[in-house]
């Protein structure tokens, strides 16, 4: 595999975040094999490489990365053209935005953990405000204590796996320093 | 691994929001007394205190509705989930159950929820 300080630097951050999004596109399949009793038990698991890349990807390339996320969910499910996809991708833009702005708010006072959190927090709560004002009427506030305990202790589990593999892969801490030598060897950040 | 301070504050602040809404959802507005059914073909109502074995269709086929025991429950659905089945019964007002390939959305309405004027059964 090449490395990425072979290339421009710019290139090799999409190279990278090609890789991520590939990588969400897989967890979003495994999610959906994944045989669910009830429908909104997600685990959100396309969320790891967002996490990840949390301290990888400048915003821009981050927010590229939940429009890739969302689109290959909406593939994955086979929702792409459906009311169901509005919601799902509300909830990951939210959610992806509040993660954002998360790290860049209480920087070393958060770890990926409440950032898991609070983006599960986030996209739930848009889904259920969405679900209650477009599609069910007052009754889909009966969904949301279910919804919500599912959304935050999978949230809180995705966080830790996220902070535990960013503390500790060695394969991550080669990428970072792949992109640190590219941006000391010159070129835009 | 420790936590950091706005880790305790995020989990905090999902469990207070699970508390409000379970507070809200679980506070009970009132008996339920009739089932709203709403399908392609038409919108009925039937009182919840008669026991009723109804045939919804839709576009895939007949949702059957089962009314008894106050509760109000999907026996069989022609989609491919089920979930609407699965969902079993409900007897909350506001509650509700949907089938959403089928077009078929079955829902309680009590004294606060949605007045009816009439019905005919």
């Amino acid at each position: 595999m090449r490395r990425p300080s072979d290339r421009p630097e710019q290139a090799a951050r999409l190279d990278l975040l090609a890789f991520f999004a590939a990588a969400g596109l897989l967890f979003s399949t495994v999610e959906y094999l994944i045989p669910k009793p009830i429908p909104f038990l997600r685990l959100g698991l396309a969320n790891l490489p967002l996490l990840v890349g949390l301290e990888i990807f400048p915003v821009p390339l981050l927010l590229l990365l939940i429009v890739l996320k969302v689109l290959g969910q909406g593939l994955v499910y086979g929702t792409l053209f459906s009311y169901v996809f509005l919601f799902s991708a509300a909830g990951s833009l939210i959610s992806g935005l509040i993660m954002i702005g998360a790290r860049r708010l209480f920087g070393r006072r958060i770890s990926l953990v409440g950032i898991s959190v609070l983006g599960a927090l986030g996209s739930n709560l848009a889904q259920l405000v969405l679900s209650r004002f477009l599609v069910f009427g007052a009754g889909a506030w009966l969904i949301g204590p279910p919804f919500l305990a599912v959304g935050t202790v999978s949230g809180f589990l995705l966080g830790l796996f996220a902070r535990r593999f960013s503390e500790t892969s060695r394969w991550l801490q080669a990428v970072r320093n792949d992109l640190r030598v590219g941006d000391e060897a010159g070129g835009p950040p | 691994m420790k936590l950091r301070l706005f880790d305790y504050i995020a989990l905090i602040l999902a469990l207070t929001a699970l508390a409000v809404f379970s507070v809200y959802a679980w506070s009970g507005s009132g008996e339920a007394t009739s089932v709203v059914i709403e399908a392609a073909g038409g919108e009925w109502i039937y009182p919840l205190d008669r026991d009723n074995h109804l045939h919804v269709s839709g576009p895939l086929g007949d949702t059957e509705v089962v009314i008894g025991n106050g509760t109000v429950r999907v026996s069989e659905s022609p989609c491919t989930e089920k979930i609407c089945v699965a969902t079993g019964g409900i007897r909350i007002p506001g509650a509700w159950i949907a089938c959403l390939p089928n077009r078929v959305f079955v829902r309680l309405a009590g004294e606060d929820d949605g007045e009816v004027d009439a019905t005919a059964f």
